[in-house]
């Protein structure tokens, strides 16, 4: 069968009123997921497990799918207004987001996210439906010391990231990685800095960190502007007002793009999805932008091709399970279970074995995407309307949403602690002149870089030469050296480069 | 200064607690060495270039919502979690930023109720009522 006969068989399976009506309700617990911190779409699409055995299994991987891209633009919403990421991915959009808000564009902001994404999600469903199945098996070339190669890489552009010196970024993706070793290590075993606190054996979770050194240090750092503290930030009240301009449109079109491709291939990697492509997609813009200086201040672009290729990555992490059957993130992988559960093994053989149901959930993203744009461009209004409240009346609602939901991961009062211990250290940290977003990237990434590299020193039997045995590995590896030495080298020989503020 | 006393302090124990290598294996402590290295040869080269500024000049006003939220920890155990958020609130909008005690208390109560409406009547999150078990 062909493309389109294959495309024409999952929309007969989508655009069903059963299934039409799953993917609406998929996408409002999404997003009302994404907005909420604390319950993740692993947390509730395992709560929803159950629902989804009475549904056929083409309408229980429908909901599925649609509450996990759901939960990537409602993250975007806090991170954008309030700068909570309500999602590991949505972090990155916290940079510019936030303030371009400030600014008084949160609509814009909004609006870019919304339609970026929908511009990306056709891209990647496109993507999957073309070129999906074969370029998965590319994906399988990435072993763990090819993952660590390129996270090492990934590391390397991280130190671009925020308003600190490249040296402070260093200290705090140091701390990061040093907060990510906390708990269990699951190579050997160990418990490492647990101290027989039963809660620091999971180690720490991601959301309690993001809530705390970007909700709570906000709060702190609102208290001190006292020239507005009791006043609300600037929001237009005109819908045309609330639109991005012709001249955001422009500057946001390349971006989307271009964070559209990067995040589709990434999302292909097992252990890739959102979060890795959206940072990616910010260090290439800004990388390529004519002014770096702008980013952290409210770039257009850095949002643009960050949520693009959050969403890309989002979708494409779907290709790695339907196609090989190795879920690439956490939440993918409780998708899997609900497949598994369905009687529906994932792999090479489902195209085969159930093509109405491969795509189906391909047509169902197309379907999907649809929904979240209607649903959330006519809301932009309402959420900037949220702007409105007063800062000292905005930090007391940030502090409710922040306690609860750091309650409401774990139902114990030791994550609210730890939450609180982290904001005041966040606060601390922002003045003192350490930027915080490069040490929770690296608390992120850092799990998946120690278990790679472990991984990769045990099949290198102990020798760091196979990292560079690899030519994949070597390719990374010469890239980093690359970024690190060439401004030392044109500075050496008296070459004068322009540099962004933060790159000493 | 602080981050090198702590980075050293991590590195220190994971050195004495967790192996670097064992069984020709990568140990559980080769991470926590390296991460902590990084911080600690950052934070000496921050401050031998002269890059640590004046030090950090603290508001007066950010020292009160610090006290308010170490308050909400002995609060949530003595009246459970919304009373202890709305208590902390009040003091908060009325004692660091001036506000009308009505106004506040108005404010405290309505959130704590929308906060318990939707995270446990709807979401059935069983949030800590405390000792004496008010709401």
């Amino acid at each position: 069968m062909d493309l389109f006969g294959d495309l024409a068989l999952g929309f007969g399976q989508a655009v069903t009123p059963l299934n039409l009506l799953i993917a609406l309700a998929g996408c409002i617990v999404g997003t009302a997921v994404g907005v909420l911190p604390g319950l993740g779409p692993t947390a509730t699409i395992s709560l929803l497990l159950p629902i989804s055995v009475y549904l056929d299994k083409t309408s229980a991987i429908i909901l599925l799918s649609g509450i996990y891209y759901g939960a990537m633009y409602g993250g975007s919403i806090t991170s954008i207004l309030v700068k909570i990421p309500g999602e590991a991915a949505s972090v990155i959009t916290c940079i510019d987001g936030y303030q371009m808000a400030r600014r008084g564009r949160a609509g814009a902001a909004l609006t870019i996210a919304a339609l970026g994404s929908f511009f990306a999600g056709i891209v990647a469903t496109v993507g999957i439906a073309i070129i999906g199945p074969g370029v998965a098996q590319f994906a399988l070339a990435f072993g763990p010391i090819e993952k660590t190669s390129l996270l090492i890489l990934g590391f390397t552009l991280v130190l671009g990231i925020g308003e600190g010196s490249r040296v402070r970024s260093v200290a705090m993706i140091g701390l990061g990685l040093l907060l990510a070793t906390v708990g269990v290590d699951l190579v050997t075993g160990d418990e490492r800095f647990v101290f027989d606190v039963a809660p620091l054996r999971d180690g720490f979770n991601i959301a309690i960190l993001a809530m705390g050194l970007f909700g709570i240090s906000e709060v702190l750092m609102m208290a001190e502007d006292r020239d507005s503290a009791g006043k609300a930030v600037p929001t237009p009240t005109r819908l045309r007002e609330l639109l991005p301009n012709r001249s955001e449109i422009s500057q946001s079109a390349a971006p989307v793009m271009r964070g559209s491709v990067l995040g589709f291939f990434l999302g292909l990697l097992p252990g890739g999805g959102g979060m890795i492509a959206s940072f990616a997609s910010y260090m290439l813009e800004r990388r390529i932008s004519k002014t770096p200086d702008a980013f952290g201040k409210g770039a257009v672009a850095g949002v643009a091709g960050p949520e693009a290729a959050n969403n890309a990555g989002a979708q494409a992490s779907f290709v790695p399970l339907l196609c090989l059957g190795i879920p690439a993130n956490a939440t993918i992988g409780v998708i899997m279970g609900a497949l598994l559960m369905a009687g529906v093994t994932p792999g090479p053989r489902l195209i085969v074995d159930h093509p109405e149901m491969f795509w189906g959930v391909i047509a169902s993203m197309f379907v999907g995407n649809a929904i979240l744009v209607v649903l959330n461009v006519p809301l932009v209004g309402l959420f900037v309307s949220l702007l409105r409240v007063p800062r000292a009346v905005m930090a007391m609602l940030i502090l409710f949403f922040c306690v609860i939901g750091a309650y409401s991961l774990n139902n114990n009062m030791f994550d609210v602690a730890t939450m609180l211990v982290f904001g005041l250290a966040g606060y601390g940290l922002r003045k003192t002149g350490f930027d915080v977003a490069p040490l929770l990237l690296a608390f992120v990434l850092g799990r998946l870089f120690e278990e790679s590299l472990m991984q990769g020193l045990i099949i290198g039997h102990g020798e760091v030469g196979a990292f560079f045995a690899s030519p994949l590995s070597a390719f990374f590896l010469a890239i980093t050296v690359l970024i690190l030495g060439l401004p030392l080298v044109l500075r050496l020989r008296g070459t004068h480069v322009s540099l962004p503020k933060n790159t000493e | 200064v602080s981050l090198i006393i702590a980075a050293g302090a991590a590195m220190i124990y994971s050195l004495l607690h967790y192996g670097l290598w064992s069984f020709g294996m990568p140990g559980s402590g080769l991470m926590p060495a390296i991460a902590s290295a990084m911080v600690i040869i950052a934070c000496i080269w921050t401050v031998l270039s002269g890059d640590v500024g004046e030090g950090p000049r603290f508001a007066a006003p950010a020292l009160g919502y610090c006290s308010g939220f170490v308050a909400i920890l002995p609060l949530t155990v003595a009246i459970g979690l919304l009373p202890a958020l709305a208590l902390v609130t009040v003091a908060v909008l009325r004692l660091v930023e001036g506000m009308a005690l009505p106004r506040a208390a108005l404010l405290a109560v309505s959130t704590a109720l929308g906060s318990w409406l939707l995270f446990d009547r709807i979401l059935m999150v069983p949030l800590p009522h405390g000792a004496l078990g008010i709401f």
